[in-house]
């Protein structure tokens, strides 16, 4: 407690986990059903009104897409947390890399949330809520089973190590 | 609500009084504008249509008018008056209002972070004064108006006595607590360094300015004075006004936590737990720095930045008299240290941002994280250990590429504060130091009850939580 620098409660390091592969084709669902159907409207707005060969153009979103679909597994990969003694770790992205330290004690609210597309592919979000808005810590893609898990564990830690504000 | 207690229950025509204590008698001719002011809000909003309407009036019509119009204005008022009311238990102030649509708040003791009490200039003439309170969680402020005024000094001590932990039954008696002046800001300094200030000058150029434009353009009143209008707002706001609002400032220090005066024509008074502050900012405008002059603002849990002077600990002074003050708002944190301790961003973070580099600075010191930022105002943001609620690492391609990061730490005013462009491999060591250091902040830090004994500080929240 005299030099809190120097103070290694979790040992060597964290054990880092990641979240479900599942997440990775919901989320690539979602970016094709947003580009595909804007593909097939432009080129038949094109091929209406200016002809077949301006129709081309309608290939344009799906280089985004492609660029998307490779970029959204290295963002998948990216995802990853872990609980340490006192503070829960979450760690993410892949160009603009985020890194955020959550003490147990300070954790008003756990929330899992799981929309029913998430729900099909069996996964469901965790957020945590502190007394400060501007704390957006959340964890995407987990399984149901390991989110309560989490959520039952980190309420319980939270009750433990609670300090006001 | 079950049982009918002789000094809820009214004449039988009214509605149910809650029970609990009453505002004064003043408040429904408060509340009798309501309606009025309604009526001349739709007026201005539907202007033209307003003005056909009043040549059609007749003096008759008006007389009917007011006879219907008055009664029911001071019907409302005085039912609105008769539905308030509040009550102080032993864990709760529970305020009671609402004539259609009831409201019941219960604000936890244990929870507020500031009590103020307000004196509009009318109320100072009736001798009435206006309670607001602070509590964690809360976006409005909850507000008793109107009090006698020694009822609203009381009301404000027993809150506070209650909030530190006095015995329950000690507290109404415990009275005023004694204070001891700190800081008294003198008249001169204060106009002194808001004519310092570029805010006030650049509205009253762009006041000259846009209007006269605007004129040459349009040559239309009407859009003239829209302009105009609300800059001369703003204009006076950052002049006149500011004087006005932040003249005779005082800080005291008394038990209950900082006492804060104000005001030349509205006085405001404001008390400021100890250790309920979440952040502090050094503000050092360009002017101001050749005098050494500071301003300090506070953030505490609850209160709103752009409340009228909310948030302000000290509008200016000399660096060294802000500094001593500044060392009661936050016990355990030495300010010159936190100060001393910054060291500015790397020279390779001139690639990230060319000219604004030079502003920006850190430093950790045993109490607090310290960040500083700007080059024209300069804003040297304290947060305690002890208050800091989370970390976060951020750090995109182009700081990568030149191995830089940033570090944000959130508190509890719903604020984070952000220390820019540090080295990658320092401020991953801070990500990981920080969290200890909050952790370790926390166990020594004041309990929430502050004038209860440490062992019984923690005892004390669960058992006035949990006894209804």
């Amino acid at each position: 407690m005299t030099d809190p620098t120097s103070a290694e409660p979790t040992g060597p390091g964290p054990e880092w986990r990641g979240v479900e592969r599942a997440l990775l084709p919901l989320r690539r669902l979602v970016l094709l059903g947003w580009l595909l159907p804007l593909a097939v409207a432009l080129g038949v707005l094109l091929a209406l009104t200016a002809g077949p060969v301006w129709a081309l153009f309608a290939l344009l979103p799906l280089v985004p897409a492609g660029w998307g679909w490779g970029a959204l597994a290295r963002n998948w990969r990216s995802w990853r947390y872990a609980e340490r003694a006192d503070d829960l770790l979450i760690s993410h992205g892949v160009l603009w890399r985020e890194t955020t330290v959550v003490p147990y004690g300070r954790m008003q609210l756990v929330e899992v949330t799981s929309g029913p597309l998430e729900r099909r592919y069996g996964l469901a979000s965790l957020q945590l809520h502190t007394a400060a808005a501007t704390t957006d810590a959340t964890i995407p893609g987990l399984g149901p089973a390991e989110a309560e898990r989490l959520r039952d564990r980190l309420t319980e830690l939270g009750e433990a190590r609670s300090a006001g504000l | 609500m079950t049982a009918d207690r002789p000094d809820t229950a009214g004449p039988r025509f009214l509605p149910r009084r809650p029970e609990g204590n009453r505002l004064h008698p003043i408040t429904p001719w408060r509340r009798a504008w309501a309606p009025l002011a309604a009526l001349l809000a739709f007026a201005a909003h539907d202007f033209r249509q307003a003005r056909e309407w009043s040549e059609q009036l007749t003096a008759g019509w008006v007389g009917l008018g007011l006879l219907v119009l008055l009664p029911v204005a001071a019907g409302y008022g005085f039912l609105s008056w008769w539905c308030t009311s509040y009550l102080v238990t032993e864990t709760e102030l529970r305020i009671h209002t609402g004539l259609l649509f009831r409201r019941a708040a219960h604000i936890r003791l244990d929870r507020i972070q500031a009590v103020d009490i307000s004196r509009p200039l009318l109320a100072r003439v009736v001798g009435v004064a206006k309670l607001k309170l602070d509590a964690v969680g809360t976006d409005t402020k909850d507000e008793l108006a109107y009090l006698g005024e020694p009822e609203a000094v009381a009301l404000r001590a027993e809150l506070l006595a209650r909030a530190a932990g006095i015995a329950p039954d000690a507290a109404p008696e415990a009275g005023e607590a004694p204070s001891r002046e700190l800081l008294r800001v003198p008249a001169r300094t204060l106009i002194t360094s808001v004519l310092l200030l570029g805010a006030g000058w650049g509205t009253l150029a762009a006041l000259l300015a846009v209007p006269t434009l605007l004129w040459l353009a349009t040559e239309n009143v009407w859009t003239v004075l829209a302009a105009a209008v609300p800059l001369a707002g703003g204009c006076w706001a950052a002049s006149a006004g500011r004087v006005v609002r932040e003249f005779d400032w005082t800080v005291a220090e008394s038990p209950d936590g900082l006492r804060l005066d104000s005001g030349l024509l509205d006085r405001r008074h404001a008390t400021v737990p100890p250790g309920r502050v979440q952040a502090v900012r050094i503000v050092e405008p360009l002017l101001w720095r050749r005098r050494g002059w500071v301003r300090v603002d506070l953030e505490i849990a609850g209160v709103g930045k752009d409340d009228d002077g909310g948030g302000v600990l000290v509008p200016v002074a000399t660096r060294q008299d802000a500094l001593d003050v500044l060392t009661r708002a936050l016990p355990g944190v030495d300010p010159d240290a936190a100060v001393a301790a910054v060291t500015p961003a790397p020279l390779r973070a001139r690639w990230c941002a060319p000219v604004v580099r030079r502003g920006y600075g850190h430093g950790v010191t045993p109490g607090a994280f310290v960040t500083r930022e700007g080059l024209v105002t300069r804003r040297t943001t304290l947060v305690p250990h002890a208050k800091v609620l989370s970390v976060r690492f951020s750090q995109g391609p182009w700081e990568r590429r030149h191995g830089l990061a940033d570090i944000s730490v959130d508190h509890g005013a719903n604020g984070a504060t952000t220390a820019r462009l540090r080295d990658a491999d320092e401020a991953l060591a801070l990500l990981e130091a920080q969290a200890d250091r909050s952790r370790t902040g926390r166990r020594t830090a004041l309990p929430d009850r502050w004038l209860t004994t440490p062992e019984r500080g923690r005892a004390a929240p669960e058992h006035g939580g949990g006894t209804p």
